[in-house]
């Protein structure tokens, strides 16, 4: 899983390299991003913190 | 029909303020792949595998650094607009913040004694407290470039010296660099599975082969 995202990330670095357009480009980093927070959320709630928050 | 033409205003003139706002995405690219480059010490000098959380952290970072870099890989082709450079430095600060909750996340995983923390330590903080530091200093930079957006936006090609020029070849290859490099180590560490164990001990690629 880790792994495709660092694929994405890469394709992320050649769609600012390559000149993609605008939306492309854009959409590309946003996928990334939020694939990436979702890739994060299961960490939060599979661990119990044991703070007083 | 008669054509009415309009006179185009010549592009401003390179200040200093604009080489010194692009020396500063430079220096943002290369803060960002610095930090990833010392964690690279810790897990290929110290044999230390870096955790989920820690990949996930890599990747803000790469994805923080990457709203600068549009701005100096646009800046040597020619006009930077004030449009991308505010939407550079606004997507840094975004991945900034994003992957500054991971780093917390993780320093308080590990902020109740007795627990020792994940991994070694640098100068007495662990790396993910670092990398926190690290992302809190990178929204403040951000965010100052984005209000000194008009004194310091790269402008065009000819803002660049020929060292800043060379300095911006070296912040994009490493870009690629650490984005490829991190892809192959975590392909090694993660091997075919699906999900990362929380505390790795090898590289499940070569350890499910032998």
């Amino acid at each position: 899983m880790y792994t495709l995202l660092f694929l994405l990330i890469a394709l992320c670095v050649l769609a600012t390299f390559r000149d993609w357009s605008r939306r492309a480009r854009l959409l590309m980093w946003s996928a990334t991003l939020v694939l990436s927070v979702l890739a994060f959320v299961p960490h939060i709630l599979a661990h119990t913190f044991h703070l007083a928050l | 029909m008669t054509t009415t033409t309009f006179p185009v205003a010549a592009a401003p003139a390179a200040r200093t303020g604009n080489k010194l706002g692009l020396l500063f995405a430079n220096l943002y690219v290369l803060g960002m792949c610095g930090t990833i480059g010392g964690a690279y010490l810790f897990q290929f000098g110290l044999w230390e595998y870096p955790c989920p959380m820690c990949l996930l952290q890599r990747m803000f970072m790469l994805l923080s650094a990457l709203g600068p870099a549009l701005i100096i890989h646009r800046s040597r082709k020619g006009t930077v607009t004030t449009r991308d450079t505010a939407s550079g430095w606004g997507w840094a600060i975004v991945c900034a913040l994003l992957g500054s909750t991971v780093s917390i996340t993780q320093v308080l995983m590990h902020i109740v004694p007795p627990d020792p923390g994940y991994a070694g330590a640098l100068f007495g903080l662990h790396l993910y407290t670092w990398a926190a530091i690290t992302f809190a200093a990178a929204v403040l930079a951000a965010g100052i470039a984005l209000v000194l957006t008009h004194e310091s936006e790269p402008l065009d090609a000819a803002t660049a010296t020929p060292a800043l020029r060379g300095l911006g070849t070296v912040s994009l290859y490493l870009l690629a660099f650490f984005a490829v490099s991190n892809l192959v180590a975590c392909f090694f560490l993660q091997g075919f599975h699906w999900q990362m164990p929380g505390d790795p001990t090898g590289y499940a690629f070569f350890t499910d082969l032998f």
